[in-house]
């Protein structure tokens, strides 16, 4: 086997191991509920995001 | 979160597996579906660089609520930035392999196996990350 094979090996088990542990982190934040102050934050969002399109919507139609 | 899956796989996975599943198709046409053709055909890796520039940019969609310093998010970006690179150069390999035209022993089929890890792997975080994106937007 040469360098190269090696080379190519070893970084794609470097990047899978790196890989594992942000999907532990997934898994992690994903089981202990740990995304529900994004999620308040996108629904705070999305309620402003409404509100600003109602308001345009009657200053158009009016 | 369901809406996001369903799109997920029917728009995002069905069209990163079609060039793959369309030469699997012709090699199985061509009654040429052995190890060694497989090895020769490099779809496998577009089927990994799309995954994650997908998921990537779908991260990017939400990043103006997340902290300026998220560990999760921090990692989940960088591990999906280095898979797609690292695809990439797997793939230039492969093609120097294919310019050079002295293919080692055992090269491609290395490539292939190292190929498939990869895949496997990025699929795994690119369905994790539309899970806990799903989880964020709920079903709206």
């Amino acid at each position: 086997m040469n360098y190269f094979s090696l080379f190519l090996i070893w970084g794609t088990l470097g990047v899978t191991l790196y890989s594992v542990i942000a999907i532990s982190l997934a898994v992690y934040k994903i089981s202990k509920s740990r995304y529900k102050i994004y999620q308040e934050k996108y629904d705070q969002f999305m309620i402003q995001k409404h509100r600003v399109e109602e308001k345009l919507n009657q200053r158009s139609s009016s | 979160m369901t809406k996001r899956l369903i799109r997920w796989m029917t728009y995002n996975l069905m069209f990163a597996l079609l060039p793959l599943a369309a030469s699997l198709f012709l090699h199985k046409l061509a009654n040429k579906l052995t190890l060694e053709a497989m090895a020769n055909s490099p779809e496998i890796l577009f089927f990994s660089i799309m995954v994650s520039a997908i998921s990537l940019g779908d991260i990017s969609e939400i990043n103006f609520i997340i902290k300026k310093w998220d560990i999760t998010f921090g990692v989940l970006k960088s591990a999906l930035l280095l898979g797609a690179v690292w695809s990439a150069i797997l793939y230039g390999s492969f093609l120097y392999d294919s310019i050079i035209g002295q293919s080692l022993s055992n090269f491609r089929i290395q490539l292939l196996n190292v190929s498939m890890l990869l895949a496997v792997i990025l699929f795994i975080l690119s369905t994790i990350v539309q899970v806990l994106i799903g989880k964020i937007e709920g079903d709206k």
